[in-house]
């Protein structure tokens, strides 16, 4: 090899000289590390294949320029865990991480290339938004990647990780893709920064309290998973993948394990307090059923009283969808329902069977949910669960009452099997209600209308709430004993495997929004 | 690079900030303060789980693990910590300069209900977890508890009182 090849090595040192060692202090100064060091901590040792390495960004007559190769972004391939990924990784070190027109058009290239391979696709974003200097073009480098974010949508997973700004129509992005995760202290997402809040409202406010990790995993719920850096959030997207098919075609990932799928679990028996009026912790019911006693929670601090993420039953991936007594008494309210309704159709989307644990006393009333509009953030929900062709599988812990019961994957809407614990109550409405109603007239004139009050109460909960009538009826198909709810949910998995549903022809549903 | 397992130094850091640093040469030879450590896991056949330190056995069990937060129950004393790379360790240290600091902490109401009981006083020292009042909601009795170690300003909420969601009931401040 003669003069061609020297060339070669010459461009290939160019390339290695930008990632010097004041490189990688600038962005360890700031507590992050660099878009290189990320790639690597994602993907197995030594098989992520870089693409448009040596592209330049375009010339610019206005401002600041750079002649970095890449154009401030890292993008690629390689596996993950053995499976084939593509990623892109934003690099704030070059023009702080502003997204130019090279630089988006090697997103784009990353977004076509998974799209056409049926290959998840992760974003690691650390950008200051558009890159003013390359004006229009920019803007329409955004407009491409949004396009094709929306293209994959259901078709192959998208992960996004915010670790440093996200600022701008930058923030639209993540919003479209599947989950997002945050970098605690580090990462802010937000549409309008903090200098245009102040100047526009007179609000002071730092970017963490505008929108900080905390905000949007707790307050807004934009973001879903928020771990303390760099490290622990790519190892969160890790173990998310872990549980993802790599697109809509294929099965999730089965992972054999010893745990007994007829393991009896007594201690299920004594969960749910007698008294319905005590709370408890629906996780306690979720990892004595699942594998290994394994939950990946998705959304954990957002509407709390919901809960909803991964596991594996026999080595199978599920989602669960639960009810969490111990939060807002399980109700239903504007937040839990958007949540749960988005979790709904990512499993659906992506062949993942979804596992319902009910005990809800029913939708969240007040002027507040009604104004805000409860009832089309509801129906969310109820499009969600009815819409998602998947296994669908309920087990009513306790409570099930009114439109709650209709929503949560009762069988009228689809659920393929409906099962109850005999603690189960499930009914109209609860039994104080339900007394004050019919029995209206007869409190009024009795001598002792608290005595007869609980009297009727009494009766009620025995004859009314309780699971035997929707199990002779049909809308339960069998009350079970909660210490074998795992063999159960099991076996019905099973029998559902093969299970098709053909939808009449349209080019897509009206969902509320 | 970091994924390399051999030879690195890693820091574990206590609930209170104390930091006991150690090396990893490979999955079972450690170092501390200069000591070669040979430790080993055992894990019976019935799941209990026993550590081996130079040869002295301890009974234990790990209650939670979440990325580097590790909760471990050793002779039946509980430690909570974190396992953090020097890099982590300085990230902490510029990300604690840089936020501002938080004196204390409001609980308010998460949904409307009513004031069943009011465990919280003016002036009672609480920890994290300690239950401040009962609210209830939803026909259902939510303990409301602390999340910061602190002392309790003031109780706004009064037993029986119904009260609006996000309405103050207790602010504590931070010892």
């Amino acid at each position: 090899m003669g003069v061609a090849y020297e060339k070669f090595l010459e461009r290939q040192k160019q390339l290695e000289q930008q990632y010097s060692a004041e490189y990688y202090e600038k962005q360890h100064n700031r507590g992050k590390l660099t878009a290189r060091e990320r790639i690597l901590l994602l993907f197995d040792q030594g098989s992520f294949e870089e693409i448009d390495a040596f592209v330049p960004p375009v010339g610019v007559t206005f401002g600041k320029t750079t002649k970095a190769f890449g154009d401030g972004v890292i993008a690629g391939f390689g596996t993950i865990g053995g499976r084939q990924v593509y990623a892109y990784s934003q690099d704030f070190n070059v023009l702080g991480g502003s997204l130019g027109t090279t630089h988006a058009a090697k997103i784009v290239k990353v977004q076509d290339m998974a799209l056409k391979t049926g290959l998840p696709v992760i974003g690691l974003i650390d950008s200051g938004g558009a890159r003013i200097q390359e004006g229009v073009a920019s803007l329409n480098g955004y407009a491409n990647i949004f396009r094709r974010n929306v293209l994959a949508s259901g078709v192959v997973p998208q992960i996004s990780a915010i670790m440093g700004p996200a600022a701008g129509g930058a923030v639209y992005s993540p919003a479209l893709t599947d989950f997002v995760f945050m970098t605690e202290g580090t990462s802010y997402m937000f549409v309008t920064g903090p200098d245009v809040v102040r100047q526009v409202l007179n609000e002071n406010v730092t970017p963490d309290q505008l929108g900080g990790a905390k905000v949007h995993t707790s307050k807004s719920g934009v973001a879903q998973f928020v771990y303390s850096d760099d490290a622990n959030t790519i190892l969160g997207i890790k173990k998310l993948l872990t549980y993802l098919p790599s697109n809509n075609i294929e099965n999730p990932p089965y992972v054999a394990n010893d745990d007994p799928t007829d393991r009896v679990e007594e201690a299920l028996r004594d969960i749910v307090p007698e008294d319905p009026d005590k709370p408890y912790d629906v996780r306690d019911v979720i990892t004595l059923i699942t594998d290994k006693g394994r939950f990946f929670e998705v959304s954990e601090n957002y509407a709390p009283n919901i809960i909803v993420g991964f596991a594996r039953l026999g080595g199978y991936v599920i989602g669960i969808i639960a009810n969490q007594p111990k939060v807002m008494a399980g109700s239903l309210d504007i937040d839990s329902s958007v949540k749960a309704a988005r979790f709904i159709n990512f499993c659906d989307s992506f062949n993942i069977p979804i596992v319902t644990f009910e005990d809800v006393p029913g939708f969240l009333p007040g002027t507040d949910q009604e104004h805000q509009g409860i009832i089309r953030n509801g129906a969310k929900l109820l499009y969600a669960y009815t819409r998602a062709t998947v296994p669908k599988i309920t087990v009513v812990l306790r409570k099930s009452y009114g439109g709650a019961y209709i929503v949560m994957n009762s069988k009228g809407i689809g659920g393929d099997y409906n099962f109850a614990w005999p603690t189960a109550e499930i009914a109209v409405m609860g039994p104080d209600g339900a007394i004050a109603i019919l029995f209206r007239k007869e409190l009024a004139e009795a001598a002792d209308p608290v005595a007869l009050k609980k009297e009727l109460v009494a009766k009620y909960r025995n004859e009314v709430a309780n699971p035997y009538i929707a199990d002779e009826k049909g809308f339960i198909d069998e009350v079970i004993d909660p210490a074998v709810t795992r063999a159960k949910i099991f076996r019905v998995l099973k029998s559902l495997d093969k299970k098709s549903v053909s939808l009449p022809r349209r080019k897509h549903g009206n969902t509320p929004l | 690079m970091q994924n390399n397992i051999q030879n690195k130094t890693l820091i574990a850091v206590g609930k209170n900030g104390e930091e006991y640093e150690f090396k990893v040469q490979n999955s079972y030879q450690y170092s501390s303060k200069g000591c070669k450590l040979t430790i080993e896991m055992i894990e019976e056949a019935d799941g209990f789980m026993l550590f081996s330190c130079e040869g002295v056995r301890y009974p234990v069990e790990i209650v939670s693990r979440k990325l580097n937060n590790y909760e471990v129950l050793v002779n039946g004393v509980s430690y909570n910590f974190t396992v953090e790379t020097p890099f982590s360790l300085k990230r902490r240290e510029i990300l604690a300069a840089n936020q501002p600091v938080s004196d204390g902490e409001d609980v308010c109401a998460p949904m409307p209900g009513k004031i069943v009981s009011i465990i919280a006083q003016e002036g009672m020292e609480v920890n994290p977890g300690d239950p401040l009042l009962v609210l209830e909601a939803m026909k259902m009795q939510n303990t409301l508890t602390a999340s910061v170690k602190g002392v309790v300003k003031t109780v706004a909420a009064k037993a029986g009182a119904t009260v609006g969601k996000d309405e103050l009931l207790v602010e504590i401040k931070k010892a």
